[in-house]
């Protein structure tokens, strides 16, 4: 008797504070619901496409291939939530196959196609350089996931401190090589405690100019840049070069590429002779390189932008919809900045509708790259925010090592200056 | 011979105990106090099994409704409120330099915690050989939720050899801790502090042999927990 006494007290407390935690659950999320429930039943009417720029294919195209799906994600979140009222998000998507001549011809066919309001990408700071004024003279806006050059954004002159906005239609999520090369050269002399460097690069717009800002940062520090050289990017053999490097006597390598040639030149310098640890920036981070440097990449660093998505409880639901949506291939290095990027351009479109009284407005393209410098939002990679040369306020960029066969956090660094 | 004459029983003997009759005897037992009164039941033990049931199912009930509800709730692990890791919750501004003593660099750095839960700042170190460092006070120091705490950074030149004063990216390393976390985040403070850095690396290096230490290397960094 007194145990069935215990257990209808017990239950009558658990009815009543679950029914109390409902109440007041469902109190916050009604009134944090935003509008999209409100609006469910007005149907999309207006085609709004996002266009994207990547190398689809190629030897690039395990970056490119999770550029493509995170904006082709976002879309598909902004409609199911029909975030925009009256608006439908499609993408249209184009492969530059990392080839600058072949991205001019994706600007100027995006431009052309006039349901285009705003772009996402390219992956490429060589590419973007021959897309950036294509879509300026149309006012499409860009929005590139991964260029990393500083001259994209400050001009050629940044390096004097002259910074000049190149471009109003260029903007980016991914922070730039300034912080990324000399980051890298504090991290490699102060922390890893090299101070002699062989800087090799691949004369690309990307590779040339970060291996620039890490050796003068490197220099400045007190290290020693014992040799220089220069590849082509396809190279297959690199056994000079690491000879040089051998015989040089450096205690690393700074390597300004890709990975597609990273992963061999690693492999490549150990088997010459050359024992020493391979840095790059985040156009090596990827899994390729690991698997291309064929078991000798262990203890290879690399530098890469944002922290690690599993340290971002903003990123939860982007992996989540992600493996929900069953992408093939995987959201990679620049997966959530594409997805930011894709999203400030929806914010931007839902600015404009709502500063056109709620009708999409004809000039929608120039609307979008008004209101695109002023979006803020919180997104997979944190705040969201451009500064007055489009570049991104949210710049932290994390040191990776190979261990164990795959890409681990070293450390992580925040630019607050 | 006299002997014990059997009691006589019936009339005119003397009268004994009353006996039970022949089958009416009983073993004396001590009898406890009668219980009191008990209230009569509101329910049986049926009704009670009855309601328990019903209250059971009221709470499963409510507890799907309010998964078909909020989906995307009980899907996700992290609940609303979860506390972000330190490296997320802290945002770190170089206020300025502040007077220091010789050869040593002081600054104010302003530790913001944007979290809903208490963040330790446990330590602050920077990478160059030849610099030590101290914070003045006591370390660790607790930044409440939504709150700004000031901390004061010694920068202590040891010796200029190692410590370039033409550098245009230094960093600090603090050591954060929340409850759900401890990590050592590179707080790279910008133009600013690289400026003031340099210039007070040249005031303390510059009139010396830089490759004399300006002072004595002994003093070790000051433990921080």
């Amino acid at each position: 008797m007194r145990k069935s006494s215990l257990l209808v007290v017990t239950i009558a407390v658990t009815a009543a504070l679950t029914l109390s935690a409902c109440g007041s659950r469902g109190g916050k999320s009604d009134s944090g619901a935003d509008n999209a429930g409100a609006n469910n039943g007005n149907g999309g009417s207006t085609k709004v496409v996002i266009g994207i720029d990547a190398p689809i294919s190629g030897s690039l195209s395990a970056l490119g291939l999770g550029i493509r799906n995170s904006v082709e994600l976002a879309t598909k979140q902004a409609n199911a939530k029909n975030y925009v009222p009256g608006v439908t998000f499609s993408i249209e998507a184009k492969d530059d196959q990392a080839n600058p001549t072949t991205g001019k011809q994706n600007a100027t066919a995006l431009v052309d196609s006039k349901g285009v309001v705003g772009v996402v990408g390219p992956l490429n700071s060589s590419v973007s350089l021959t897309m950036q004024k294509v879509f300026d003279d149309a006012k499409l806006a860009q929005v590139s996931p991964a260029n990393t050059s500083p001259d994209l954004s400050l001009g050629p002159d940044w390096g004097s401190g002259k910074f000049t906005r190149q471009y109003q239609s260029y903007f980016r999520t991914a922070t730039t090589d300034v912080v990324q090369g000399k980051f890298a050269a504090q991290y490699l002399y102060n922390d890893a405690k090299k101070t002699k460097v062989y800087v090799i690069d691949d004369k690309k717009t990307y590779g040339a100019g970060l291996a620039a800002i890490f050796a003068d940062e490197f220099k400045r520090l007190g290290g020693t840049v014992v040799g220089t050289d220069h590849i082509n990017p396809g190279d297959k053999d690199f056994s000079a070069i690491a000879t040089k490097v051998a015989g040089a006597g450096a205690d690393s390598v700074y390597y300004g590429g890709e990975y597609p040639d990273a992963g061999p030149l690693s492999d490549q310098l150990k088997k010459g002779g050359a024992k020493v640890p391979l840095f790059g920036g985040d156009g090596i981070y990827d899994p390729e390189f690991v698997k291309l440097a064929n078991g000798n990449g262990e203890g290879d660093l690399a530098t890469s932008v944002g922290v690690p998505v599993e340290e971002l409880d903003s990123a939860k639901e982007f992996v989540a919809n992600y493996a929900a949506a069953g992408y093939k291939d995987p959201y990679a290095a620049y997966g959530g900045y594409s997805y930011d990027a894709a999203w400030s351009i929806i914010e931007a479109v839902k600015a404009a509708v709502e500063h056109n009284g709620g009708k999409v407005p004809s000039d929608l393209r120039t609307k979008v790259l008004t209101e695109l410098g002023k979006v803020k939002f919180t997104g997979v990679t944190g705040p969201v925010a451009f500064d007055e040369y489009g570049d991104t306020t949210n710049k932290q960029l994390t040191v990776y090592s190979v261990q164990s066969g795959a890409w681990k956090k070293v450390k992580s660094g925040t630019y607050s200056g | 011979m006299a002997g014990e004459r059997a009691p006589r029983s019936g009339p005119g003997g003397f009268l004994g105990p009353v006996e039970p009759g022949e089958g009416t005897w009983a073993p004396l037992v001590l009898r406890p106090a009668p219980p009191p009164e008990r209230p009569p039941r509101l329910l049986s033990r049926r009704q009670k099994y009855l309601l328990a049931s019903f209250l059971l199912l009221l709470v499963l009930a409510l507890t799907v409704l309010r998964a078909a509800n909020y989906p995307e709730q009980a899907a996700n692990s992290p609940p609303p409120q979860a506390v972000p890791f330190p490296s997320q919750a802290a945002r770190f501004t170089y206020v300025g330099p502040v007077p220091g003593g010789p050869e040593t660099f002081a600054l104010e750095l302003a530790v913001h915690n944007t979290g809903p839960g208490p963040l330790d700042v446990l330590e602050v170190r920077q990478g160059y050989r030849g610099l030590t460092v101290l914070v003045p006070g006591w370390l660790p120091r607790t930044v409440p939720p939504g709150g700004t705490v000031s901390l004061r950074v010694d920068l202590r030149v040891t010796d200029c050899s190692g410590a370039p004063a033409d550098a245009t990216f230094p960093f600090l390393d603090v050591t954060l801790r929340n409850t759900r976390a401890m990590e050592t985040v590179s707080q790279i403070l910008g133009d600013s502090y690289a400026r003031d850095l340099s210039a007070a690396l040249h005031s303390a290096c510059d009139h010396t042999d830089n490759r004399t230490p300006a002072t004595s290397t002994e003093t070790p960094d000051k433990p921080v927990r």
